[in-house]
């Protein structure tokens, strides 16, 4: 299963949460993400998402949509489940399983 | 009671005594009231010239009006400004900002400018009525015209306002604006003549800024609604310079501190510690989660890489210049209200640059 973030979502991400703004990681998570992770999970397929293409992601984007993924449901299924395509900047998927690996509320 | 007797003499001695200290207390308090009048018009002289044909108070602009390059006069010149709003005897009063006779000029003051005459709370706004001149000097005079300050305040000029192909006018927003992000990154983009894959870091930085007013923006006394005011810039050396700033509580109002930092009253520790501390990641987001405060380590890793140079921050009293593998902080003596970031993007070290 594919999920290509800059053609089904948006091409400008926002920022966190739904009521700061446009296309926030929170509305990606809610919409897309979630929907398409659980769908993957009772297929037990892999679902891969596609980086490349947008105008950039900013930090808070990708925490709260894949470490608020991992808060939600459990670190290692999710990084089980997902896998990261960018060939644009190939950097950005270990900036993101870190954001999984490390999605904890409180200190 | 009968009269002049011991009793009846008593009484009045009582009474005598009662009314003696009304009447000091109604002094006293009569005394103090015109000495705290006298001391407000002192004030009030200090600060602002009265022009009692006009019946304005003329606050005016240091010679080098920039935040950036002369922080301690602008800030001053600005603090004196909310000081005079911010006292409730001064309601209704009129302000005239005179900069004709400012030989340099940075967007940031403007800026500055704009927040304080456009976005007072509803505590302050409509309270006060601004007015003011444009600088004499032809070259400042572009400067000023072509910044955008024009669209925020009433133009009552006769000269057309001009715009230059070379800047992105002065915009402001309250939440992160995606449309606006996205023109800068096109705009550097189109300058330097590459794709927008390799000027991902800027949409990502404006975002982060933009995002952070909201956060950690909010003001203590309420004089200043949280907003963003942006500016870009493009000059002849083939970079991109910009200005960005938001006017709230500032990095070291609002970051997380520790239980010494708390007591450290004497300031002791200096606020430019706060904002090294919170670029370099260390736990600081006053949200208290662990998942959070990542924007500044980010844009930090930026200035790292070298695609961002000579970012500098100014937020309350810290003056802070990001170096690619060091800082250079420093307090300042006065206090500036909100957070200013500038910084510039060598276009031709862009990636795929053709230029």
């Amino acid at each position: 299963m594919i999920l290509n973030i800059c053609k089904e979502f948006s091409d400008t991400p926002g920022a966190r949460y739904k009521n700061e703004g446009k296309y926030s990681g929170e509305e990606f998570r809610d919409d897309l993400l979630q929907p398409r992770f659980l769908e993957a999970e009772a297929n037990n397929e892999k679902l891969v998402i596609e980086l490349d293409g947008g105008y950039g992601y900013p930090t808070s984007f990708l925490e709260e949509a894949f470490g608020g993924l991992a808060r939600k449901y459990d670190i290692k299924k999710v990084l089980e489940r997902l896998e990261f395509v960018s060939e644009d900047e190939p950097a950005l998927i270990n900036e993101i399983k870190s954001y999984i690996s490390s999605a904890r509320d409180k200190k | 009671m009968r009269k002049n007797s011991p009793e009846y003499k008593l009484w009045i001695e009582r009474r005598n005594k009662k009314n003696l200290k009304k009447r000091t207390k109604r002094k006293l308090a009569k005394k103090r009231k015109q000495s705290s009048l006298s001391n407000y018009n002192r004030e009030i002289k200090k600060e602002a010239i009265y022009n009692p044909k006009t019946d304005n108070f003329t606050f005016t602009a240091p010679l080098d009006f920039s935040i950036v390059n002369n922080p301690v006069e602008t800030t001053g010149f600005f603090n004196k400004i909310i000081g005079f709003i911010t006292d409730k005897r001064n309601f209704g009063k009129k302000l005239f900002i005179d900069i004709s006779k400012i030989q340099s000029l940075t967007t940031d003051a403007l800026m500055y400018l704009l927040a304080l005459v456009n976005n007072l709370s509803e505590h302050f706004a409509n309270k006060y009525h601004f007015s003011g001149n444009e600088p004499t000097d032809a070259r400042i005079r572009k400067l000023f015209t072509e910044s955008g300050f024009y669209k925020f305040v009433k133009y009552r000029g006769t000269e057309p306002l001009t715009h230059s192909n070379d800047n992105i006018q002065i915009v402001s927003g309250e939440q992160y604006s995606n449309d606006f992000a996205k023109q800068l990154t096109d705009y550097v983009c189109d300058k330097a003549q590459t794709t927008k894959e390799n000027c991902k870091f800027l949409y990502e930085m404006l975002i982060e800024l933009m995002n952070n007013t909201q956060k950690h923006a909010y003001d203590n006394d309420n004089l200043l609604f949280p907003l963003w005011y942006c500016f870009a810039e493009y000059d002849s050396q083939s970079s991109v310079t910009f200005t960005f700033m938001d006017t709230g509580s500032g990095i070291p109002t609002t970051v997380q501190k520790n239980f010494s930092e708390r007591i450290d009253f004497l300031k002791l520790k200096g606020e430019n510690k706060y904002v090294i501390s919170a670029l370099n990641g260390e736990f600081r987001t006053a949200t208290r989660q662990m998942h959070r405060g990542k924007g500044l380590p980010k844009i930090r890793e930026f200035c790292s890489k070298g695609v961002i140079k000579n970012l500098h921050i100014l937020t309350n009293k810290a003056d802070v210049i990001v170096r690619p593998s060091s800082y250079d902080g420093k307090d300042l003596q006065v206090q500036l209200r909100g957070t200013l970031y500038q910084w510039e993007i060598d276009l031709s070290q862009l990636k795929g640059a053709q230029i």
